[in-house]
């Protein structure tokens, strides 16, 4: 009964908001069986002159049972760009009357660094529920932008069905912009009331979006448009978003004056460098100068958070963000003759930069060096990255590089597979105890090196113990680690090992006639690691951080008493995105195991979905085969 | 009753700032402290005479004695680069000093001084500094400074320091310049307040080694506080008192006590920690009285004083007899029994009375019961003021018990301070028969606490009088029990069906998941609960019985299929029994364990598999039975077969909530031998197979 209000309830708001013919079955199947639908979404920017706007955002949702409730805690933040000036809210039934309104003494206000050390942001929440379902939740938020450098982007979709979305922009000034939609192919209605142009976007019965395992970064918000003015400001700073080398004057403008260095820091520079003639090798002497004496601080209020620290203020506190630290590690290679840039960047986590958008899509900056024809790219926030191995999270991104003519867009380079190889030889024997006594050298470079030097090159002993003993006790949990040992283990630095002893205990049980051992002691793929769509669901890419290889070598020696009854087929499967074999081997009393697996490319189109689960299926099914022994 | 908490050492003293009228002889001398940088964020409100007092207290300051001047760091200092005592130690807290000082104006004045050496790259976080305070108090004169480990200095900047404005508390911040491995940091802060009878509970401990611990408490003349020393018996720990100059009154002198602990090794988080603060070294202080020539104050510091100033609120809200009323005697209408009537009303309340966040258990932001009642909706602690309003309307004994949740800490009987309570909850009594009750969560049974709120003990609000009383709700028998029929099909499929019985918390604990999810979320719950018994079972049928019937068992039956679950060779077939309780990872990492093992609650978790074997295969051998225990915990596996089928049996029963550091090594190897246990296989024969044995390659 309680469904049929709803639906009817739907419907009516469907037939009086949009006026459009009702999609009975639309209603049916994406809306009826959800805990709250979006009645209503409504954007309205109006662009009072061409530094500043007003928002008013408002939102209606139907909120059908207290399995909905999240959608009551209503958040919102300001800055000293963003001003909040109002926010109401109240709750209606389904016949439109008012049950409740939002006191302002229940609208918190705070302070708060989340996501940084030091943000100045200001949040704004509430949160409003009834005890009688279903209710509507409707509330609206009035912002006021100082600068229309953050002109808010539309998403009308959200996680539950949305019936109406609208986007309206208010143009008083007839400020010149532009937009980019991102599968969105709804064209605005343009109107002119007096001297305002009005541009609204609307649309309607929009289903949820559904997130699928190990989809891109990019594909987090399905449906967008992007908004710029051609011309903003940022306080005193003025630039243009016509092009790409505009709006990297506009960073030449933040910038200006700011790589100059101190005395004493030069002569540091200097002393560092002075026998140096090899333009790579002095880069990569003044990287880990960089990374041994600064760290990773981000203080990022009001215009810091898009105008760096001067070089000199980072070269005493010993600190910045990443565009601080870009700021100081290309003064220090100017002042050593290398030409250096900035580079912005939209890290790898958060998607992929519009190209053909030129706006401020940036989280990040990163260092563009060139010696000679090479470039060299520096992540300057990280104290555990070499020289040639930047980050997966800035490999293969579009990046803006702002020389002294402005922006252009260049492509920083991925490492492929075999550079991101971790390579692990196991040596073993088998106790007549059931303990496995063991020694493991793990061989590590690119991508796999990064993420192991950065565990052990930041924490104490214990937690690094933990660690290593973490990486061995995924299949075997009853792992002791007696020692390891940490090094570059070749002079170019580019492989990373690790050499482990220690001892799996009751690795076999001590009775029994038979004893079962899986080989597969350090990487194994389980059934978990297969996503759950079905190869007709799928409608994303497959997403790796980056393209790796992992090979294995165990050897276990058993003591005398025991004969091989069964031992695992050998497989072998390659295509154009993974390649994978493991070969079994039983002599002279010892196990003998290998295997390779390789993800060659980091994004596995859909198309090929449906070969890649098999692909998958048929590595876990290998990857749990045990060789089986009898007790003489 | 006063009841010593069972899990601490716990040492009580009396402390009295005596009057003195001997002229001071020693003139405070002053140091080389360099207060240079330091900033004042905000400007003191106060009176002039207390500007002047800070000023004074700058020179004081050398008087209450850092034999460490700020920024002076020792070559041995200098060079310590690693911490032998505690290897997990990202920095080693060479000194954490404060100083708490009441004035002659009742203001509370504290002087924080940290010096720091930073071990290792995370270590480089204890430079990145946030001062949370309450935003009626001002902190000032911060100043901090770095020492490279070749003696750079590197000071703090005052525009620098950040300051957030927060609801209730506002938040400092500020990045100490110049710091990489083997600095040193240090910076200290002045904390104003007015409320001199709050002063915080001072801790020794850290989660990281901290070589020296100092307090420093100068009271004024006439101020009497009781101070308890909780879990220090085992460091090396020095109470001092001496006499000092009162810069107040000139000629006069005040007491200083100081404690002082070297050398603690740190307590960082491990699973099964109900509250870390419980365990570290600390000392809490009373206020007792005060008394001078012209006025006498005994503050509110018994049970009884807090209790009679709680009840001027609490009063208030169990009379409130509008609304509740009409709504007690509607709903008991139909009932003289005084039992009957308490369980109407607590059902009516866990039922239609939505719970929300907790806010507070008084003050403005408390909500009484009429407005409860009426917007249908309350925190815990509100809904059970409203219940024992109501149960009082109808003729009942109902009173508030104020308790401390697990997590929030245990509560010091000694230490008579209201917020170490943090819920209300009912004690209602009829006929001489108690009945603690809980409405905050809706599955809970009538008479019931939960595993949050089942603790020792909680302050009774009985007008004027608070007593700290031991809480004896029943103990429900927790019980998982799961039991599976199964049968090995074609295909390497198993087909299975489980039926699990929950009791006790296990089914409070259960209904409360399922109990917030619709039905495709409890679908998803299902499907993962079956995905970690094996992540390629398919989920074909599943159904709750007793979700809403609370003081009842509740059941979930299970029907699904394990595909490719066994493995097979040419002649076998084997696996491990596909157990719901099985154990796969041992969450003891540490060798060993200083503080107790804290588990939610007592539980009893058993599971009996029936394997049905098809024709073509035979078991040709079986893991052996075990059967292994430390105090309080016991654990068994059996098995049994016939020709057609076999059945597993495993029993795990935790008999105590909590494991003695002793036993912790032991509880780990058990632990493993749990895990090793339930991975142990059974096999069988391929009937059309001859079993031989091979050599070669599996090339």
């Amino acid at each position: 009964m309680k469904n049929i209000l709803i639906l009817m309830l739907l419907l009516s708001y469907c037939i009086f908001s949009t006026q459009n013919a009702y999609n009975s079955n639309l209603a049916d199947s994406i809306f009826i069986n959800e805990d709250a639908v979006i009645l209503n979404d409504e954007t309205v920017f109006t662009i009072t002159d061409s530094e500043s706007a007003d928002l008013i955002y408002s939102k209606s949702i139907l909120i059908k049972n207290r399995n909905a409730e999240n959608y009551c805690k209503v958040y919102t933040s300001g800055s000293s760009f963003i001003e909040i000036e109002d926010i109401e809210a109240a709750i209606f039934d389904t016949l439109g009357n008012m049950i409740k309104e939002l006191d302002t003494d229940d609208i918190k206000e705070e302070e708060l660094s989340i996501s940084s050390f030091y943000s100045g942001h200001v949040y704004n929440y509430f949160k409003l529920t009834h005890h009688s379902y279903p209710y509507i939740l409707k509330y609206k938020i009035e912002k006021k932008y100082k600068t229309l450098f953050f002109w808010p982007s539309w998403y009308p979709q959200d996680d539950i069905p949305t019936l109406k979305s609208t986007y309206k922009i208010i143009n008083e000034e007839r400020v010149k912009f532009d937009y980019y939609p991102i599968n969105i192919d709804v064209l605005p209605e343009v109107e002119n009331m007096g001297d305002d142009e009005i541009s609204i976007w609307e649309m309607k019965n929009i289903p949820k979006f559904e997130k699928e395992e190990y989809m891109p970064p990019e594909n987090d918000y399905r449906m967008k448009i992007l908004f710029k003015p051609l011309k903003f400001n940022l306080e005193d700073y003025y630039g243009s978003s016509n092009d790409w080398k505009n709006y990297g004057m506009f960073y030449n403008l933040l910038t200006d004056g700011r790589y100059e260095l101190p005395e004493k820091a030069k002569q540091e520079i200097e002393s560092l460098t002075k026998n140096v003639n090899n333009k790579k090798e002095l880069v990569e002497i003044l990287y880990k100068y960089l990374q041994n004496k600064n760290r990773y601080v981000d203080i990022e209020m009001g215009i810091n958070g898009w105008q760096p620290q001067k070089a000199k203020d980072v070269y005493f506190n010993r600190y910045g963000d990443c565009k601080d630290l870009s700021t100081y590690m290309i003064s220090i290679l100017r002042h050593s003759g290398i030409e250096a840039y900035p580079a912005l960047a939209l890290s790898r986590n958060r998607g992929k930069l519009v190209d053909e958008f030129p706006m401020s899509q940036f989280n990040h900056c990163i260092t563009m060096a060139i010696v000679e024809t090479d470039t060299i790219w520096l992540e300057c926030t990280a104290s555990y990255t070499d020289l040639d191995d930047t980050p997966y999270n800035i490999e293969n991104i579009t990046a803006l590089v702002v020389n002294n003519e402005g922006g252009v867009l260049v492509k920083t380079p991925q490492k492929s597979a075999v550079k991101n190889m971790a390579k692990s030889i196991i040596s073993a024997n088998l106790m007549s105890n059931g303990t496995l006594k063991y020694s493991a050298d793990i061989n590590l470079t690119g991508n796999q090196k990064n993420y192991f030097k950065y565990i052990l090159s930041s924490r104490n002993e214990k937690e690094d113990k933990e660690f290593v003993q973490g990486i061995l006790n995924d299949y075997y949990p009853n792992v002791y680690v007696d020692n390891y040992t940490v090094c570059n283990t070749d002079e170019s630095k580019l492989e990373y090992g690790l050499g482990i002893n220690g001892e799996y205990k009751k690795f076999i049980p001590t009775a029994g006639k038979r004893i079962f051992i899986n080989p597969a002691i350090y990487n194994r793929k389980l059934l978990s690691a297969l996503p759950k769509e079905k190869p007709e669901e799928r409608k994303f890419p497959v997403y790796y951080l980056y393209p790796f290889v992992d090979l294995d070598s165990v050897n276990i020696s058993l003591p005398e008493g025991f004969n091989l009854e069964s031992i695992p087929k050998s497989i072998s499967i390659e295509n154009n995105f993974a390649k994978y074999n493991s070969k079994y081997l039983f002599e002279n009393d010892t196990i003998k195991y290998s295997r390779y697996y390789e993800i060659k490319r980091n994004l596995i189109p859909v198309e090929n979905y449906e070969e890649y689960l098999e692909f998958l299926k048929l590595v876990i099914k290998t990857d749990k085969a045990k060789f089986v022994l009898k007790r003489k | 009753m006063v009841l010593e908490p069972s899990n601490h050492d716990v040492i009580e003293m009396k402390l009295e700032g005596k009057s003195f009228t001997k002229f001071a002889s020693v003139i405070p001398k002053s140091t080389t402290t360099s207060y240079t940088k330091s900033v004042k964020l905000k400007t003191n409100p106060r009176s002039i005479m207390k500007k002047l007092l800070i000023v004074i207290l700058y020179l004081f300051n050398a008087n209450i004695g850092y034999c460490q001047d700020f920024g002076e760091v020792s070559e041995a200092e200098l060079n310590l680069n690693s911490c032998v005592e505690q290897p997990d130690a990202d920095v080693i807290i060479i000194f954490d000093k404060c100083s708490m000082r009441i004035t002659h104006d009742f203001d509370l004045q504290i002087n924080y001084h940290k010096r720091i050496k930073v071990l290792t790259e995370e270590g480089k976080e204890y430079a990145n500094v946030k001062i949370r305070y309450w935003n009626k108090d001002i902190i000032n004169s911060i100043d901090a400074i770095c020492i490279s480990p070749d003696g750079e200095e590197y000071e703090l900047d005052s525009d620098n320091i950040f300051e957030e404005e927060g609801e209730k508390s506002n938040t400092i911040s500020f990045a100490i310049p110049g710091v990489e491995v083997g600095s040193i940091i240090e910076y200290e802060y002045r904390h104003w307040s007015d409320y001199v009878t709050r002063l915080e509970p001072w801790y020794f401990q850290d989660k990281n080694y901290t070589m020296l611990s100092e307090l420093k408490v100068l009271m004024p003349n006439g101020y009497q506080y009781h101070t308890l020393l909780m879990n220090t018996l085992n460091y090396n720990f020095v109470q001092d008192e001496i006499d000092i100059p009162d810069i107040d009154r000139s000629g006069k002198k005040i007491k200083q006590f100081t404690w002082t602990a070297k050398n603690i090794t740190g307590i960082k988080e491990e699973p099964f920690i109900n509250n870390i603060y419980d365990k570290y070294a600390k000392i809490l202080f009373i206020l007792h009285s005060y008394k001078d020539l012209y006025n006498s104050f005994i503050f509110s510091k018994t049970w009884d004083e807090i209790a009679e100033n709680i009840s001027k609120t609490y009063n208030k809200y169990i009379h409130q007899d509008d609304l509740t009323e009409d709504k007690a005697i509607e709903l008991t209408a139909s009932t003289n029994s005084k039992l009957e009537k308490a369980k109407i009303i607590y059902e009516y309340l866990r039922e239609e009375i939505k719970t929300t966040s907790h806010k507070t258990l008084y003050g403005d932001d408390f909500k009484d019961p009429e407005e409860v009642l009426e917007s249908k909706e309350g925190s815990s602690s509100e809904k059970n003021m409203l219940l024992i309003n109501m149960l009082n309307l109808c003729g009942l004994d109902a009173k508030p018990l104020l308790i401390s949740t697990r997590s929030n800490g245990t509560v010091v009987p000694n230490y008579h301070e209201p917020w170490q309570f943090n819920r209300l909850i009912c004690l209602l009594k009829i006929d001489d028969q108690k009945y603690f009750l809980h409405s905050g969560i809706k599955s809970n049974p009538f008479g019931y606490l939960t595993p949050a709120t089942d603790v020792d003990v909680g302050l009774l609000i009985n007008d004027d009088e608070g007593n700290i009383m031991n809480l004896s709700p029943p103990k429900p028998p927790n019980n998982s029990i799961y039991k599976t029929e199964c049968e090995i099909v074609d295909d390497n499929v198993i087909t299975a069906n489980t039926i699990i019985t929950y009791s006790g918390y296990c089914a409070l604990e259960e209904r409360d998941i399922i109990g917030t999810k619709n039905k495709e979320e409890i679908e998803e719950y299902v499907k993962d609960m079956l995905e970690k018994l094996y992540a390629g079972s398919e989920l074909d049928s599943f159904s709750y019985t007793g979700i809403d019937s609370y003081d009842k068992e509740l059941l979930l039956n299970i029907s699904y299929k394990l595909i490719d679950y066994m493995d097979e060779t040419d002649d076998l077939v084997y696996f491990a029994f596909p157990l719901f309780s099985a154990s796969k990872t041992n969450p003891f990492k540490s060798e060993r364990r200083y503080f107790d093992v804290d588990y939610k609650y007592t539980a009893k978790t058993s599971e009996e598999i029936r394997l049905i074997l098809p024709k073509n295969l035979s078991v040709i051998e079986t893991p052996v039975k075990k059967r292994f225990g430390i105090k309080d915990y016991t654990f068994g596996k059996y098995y049994l077969n016939n020709d057609s089928s076999i059945i597993c049996s495993r029993i795990e029963t935790i008999k105590s909530k909590s494991v003695r550091p002793k036993d912790y090594p032991s509880l780990k190897k058990m632990t493993e031998n749990i895990i090793s246990s339930d991975q142990e296989q059974l096999v069988l024969k391929k009937n059309d197979a001859e079993i031989q044995s091979v050599k070669g390659t599996g090339e």
